[in-house]
């Protein structure tokens, strides 16, 4: 049981900085993204929810990559 | 208001109580049972019974619209979205669709806030999602984009977690429950009201679907019951409180939908846990399986079924706390 309780605090922790990352992803697009201003309304619409959904993206790959890092790591082996 | 609230809760806690077991009985008798996969035996239980969740829910919002007439069309537009994702739910449980179709399905449940919205846009009007510290966002036309998905999200979340005795009441309870606290704080009656219903009739049905389990929720009851959570979010303008609160399950969905690439039925890929004869479940060490919350939690010397609950229950407790967290700091 040691074991699962060290790999929920860990998910936990996880869950955590993804919260804090996604809060600061959202305050850096209201912030900056958001007021970029482009003369043309369509290139500025592609060009503010592009980068938008760009950054959420790598945000969802990051979260993937550190999963698939920890499995490998301390699941998948047995290990803590 | 408060003695209102405590007639409708009582109401749809006590109706989701009488008709789990009404509904056991029926299940069995017609032989609509699932098997308990993670138990050494293999026993069959009645299955579809997380309807009785709605049953409770509709009951309990139609006494509502009386005694909250300033909200009937928020009440109404909630009802239906529930009643829509149950009998999608019932129609998986009863002919099994592929993944992807469930999905797809469950996306048409939008149809009746959407509705709300158009037909009468001075009594609710949604977009500009509650941000923690930044306030409204500024989201217009990609709010409509993303409106399917507020709904359709939670309820496919909801349902690919319950994978384990007692799950999916439990973690929904604390869910809804964070939406009710958030609503208190932020004076959102709506918000109280719809929350206050679903937190009671989840309860109502509890103790049958804890671990050693008497019933079985189905499809039926885990997508009804993320849909009235998205739904929920939206009528009380929650979303970004609800998406926290629902953590552990948008981690399992997006683990899933990550590593499978793509909306697949649990049946169409290979599982990711096995039973031990002593009842351990253990991860099936199969690469071509996806890596789940379960398996996650579980891993190569595996854990008791309850055990991997009470680990699930800690995740969830701390989503609470985030989301207790991100409802005080969006700006008042």
């Amino acid at each position: 049981m040691k074991g699962q309780i060290a790999r929920t605090l860990h998910l936990a922790m996880l869950m955590c900085l993804i919260w804090a990352l996604l809060i600061g992803l959202m305050i850096f697009i209201d912030r900056v993204i958001l007021r970029v201003n482009i003369g043309s309304p369509i290139v500025r619409a592609v060009f503010r929810n592009g980068t938008s959904f760009l950054l959420l993206a790598i945000l969802l790959y990051f979260w993937k990559w550190v999963t698939q890092w920890y499995y490998n790591r301390y699941v998948a082996k047995g290990r803590r | 208001m408060f003695l209102s609230v405590l007639i409708v809760s009582s109401v749809s806690f006590l109706v989701a109580f009488i008709t789990t077991r009404l509904l056991a009985s029926l299940m069995k008798s017609i032989r609509h049972v699932g098997i308990d996969v993670h138990k050494p035996e293999k026993p069959e239980i009645p299955t579809s019974c997380g309807t009785a969740i709605v049953v409770g829910v509709v009951v309990g919002s139609i006494i509502a619209l009386h005694l909250f007439p300033d909200y009937k069309y928020h009440i109404i537009a909630f009802m239906l979205t529930v009643i829509l994702t149950l009998l999608i739910g019932l129609v998986d449980d009863f002919i099994v669709l592929k993944g992807l179709v469930k999905a797809g399905l469950s996306f048409l449940s939008f149809i009746p806030i959407a509705s709300l919205v158009l037909l009468k846009p001075e009594v609710f009007t949604f977009g500009r999602p509650e941000v923690p510290i930044i306030g409204r966002l500024r989201l217009t036309i990609t709010y409509w984009l993303l409106l399917p998905l507020i709904i359709a999200g939670p309820a496919n979340a909801v349902n690919m977690l319950d994978v384990l005795n007692g799950v999916m009441p439990l973690t929904t309870a604390i869910v809804t429950l964070s939406l009710l606290i958030s609503s208190l704080i932020l004076g959102r009656k709506i918000g109280i009201i719809l929350s206050v219903i679903l937190l009671l009739a989840i309860l109502g049905y509890l103790p049958y679907n804890i671990y050693p389990a008497k019933v079985f929720s189905g499809d039926s009851g885990s997508l009804s019951v993320g849909a009235a959570i998205g739904a929920i979010a939206l009528l009380a303008k929650l979303e970004i409180v609800a998406l926290v609160a629902l953590f552990p399950h948008i981690m399992n969905a997006f683990y899933v939908i990550a590593f499978v690439k793509g909306l697949k039925e649990h049946r169409e890929f290979p599982r990711p846990t096995r039973v031990k004869e002593d009842g351990i479940i253990v991860d099936s060490r199969n690469p071509k399986a996806p890596i789940t919350l379960v398996r996650l939690i579980a891993g190569a010397e595996g854990a008791k079924e309850p055990d991997i609950v009470k680990c699930i229950l800690i995740l969830q407790v701390v989503a609470f706390i985030l989301a207790i967290l991100t409802t005080l700091l969006i700006p008042r």
